[in-house]
């Protein structure tokens, strides 16, 4: 098993702009979505949703939630964290603009689901990792079952 | 990225919505200018000279419909391209948006954010809207 530093999970989730969220309800329901996020220095990670949508109220009433994205020959790294909802005006500015440019950024025809969605009230999410787990898929080897995923000390 | 600088002005009041429009555009190569309310538009128009003006209807501060039949009044601004977007899908608004002299007439409900670049595209490209 080849070993996957800090900086290689940080620059696999930098290049990336698509996660899988999984949040919980009230009532204990996973709900799990295709979402874009940002990514900062430190592995805290931003992402939007329309303020009425389910993933928000989840975590507005349970803040803890996981994360997953994957590429194919790469890596597969996973989160857990708590997300705490953003207020200042001038930081939800600046993210969303960081997040517009990610999704932009990604393939001409790329558009993000939370277009297709009618709304204007948006909520402002920075999850704060406290578990950084990654399956080093680089090569063919089959991991050993027993430690398959790599913790990343943050 | 294509070298194309033909300017657009967008007014739109959904604050994730004109972040993605802005960032799209300008990786098109257009420059993009965004206002999020209805009240300034006239004198940003004769400031900008914009190739191309995408008005949403439903913004703050002034009615769509009374800026349309502003911008058409204006010698200054009369001749300005605009693409009127909207969530209001009835046949009503359409034909006033066309009466009041709309480029294009685009119900959010009917047509997608991707239809919508590709207008803008296609119009700053060919000059034709469809």
């Amino acid at each position: 098993m080849t070993l996957i530093s800090k900086e290689d999970a940080f620059e696999f989730l930098k290049s990336h702009h698509v996660m899988t969220l999984a949040t919980v309800s009230e009532d204990g329901k996973p709900h799990a979505t295709a979402l874009l996020y940002v990514i900062d220095d430190d592995f805290s990670m931003y992402f939007v949703s329309h303020a009425e949508s389910h993933k928000v109220k989840n975590v507005m009433q349970n803040n803890l939630v996981s994360l997953a994205v994957w590429e194919h020959k790469k890596m597969s790294v996973q989160v857990n964290g708590e997300a705490r909802l953003m207020e200042d005006q001038k930081t939800i500015d600046e993210v969303l603009t960081r997040i517009a440019e990610a999704g932009a950024g990604e393939e001409d025809h790329f558009y993000p689901p939370i277009l297709k969605i009618r709304g204007q009230e948006y909520a402002l999410f920075k999850i704060h990792p406290m578990r950084v787990r990654c399956l080093d898929l680089r090569s063919d080897q089959i991991n050993v079952p027993e430690t398959p995923f790599i913790d990343i000390q943050i | 990225m294509t070298t194309n600088t033909k300017k657009i002005l967008i007014a739109e009041d959904d604050p994730f919505l004109v972040k993605f429009y802005k960032a799209k555009l300008e990786q098109k190569g257009f420059s993009v200018h965004i206002e999020g309310s209805g009240e300034n538009i006239l004198p940003i128009i004769k400031a900008e000279h914009p190739d191309l003006f995408v008005l949403d209807l439903g913004l703050p501060g002034k009615n769509g419909f009374e800026i349309l039949q502003e911008v058409r009044a204006n010698a200054e601004t009369k001749n300005t391209p605009v693409f009127v977007v909207t969530k209001l899908a009835g046949e009503k608004d359409r034909k006033r948006t066309e009466e009041l002299g709309a480029t294009l007439y685009l119900c959010k409900m009917e047509t997608g954010f991707e239809e919508l670049i590709k207008d803008i595209e296609r119009y700053l490209n060919t000059g034709h809207s469809s």
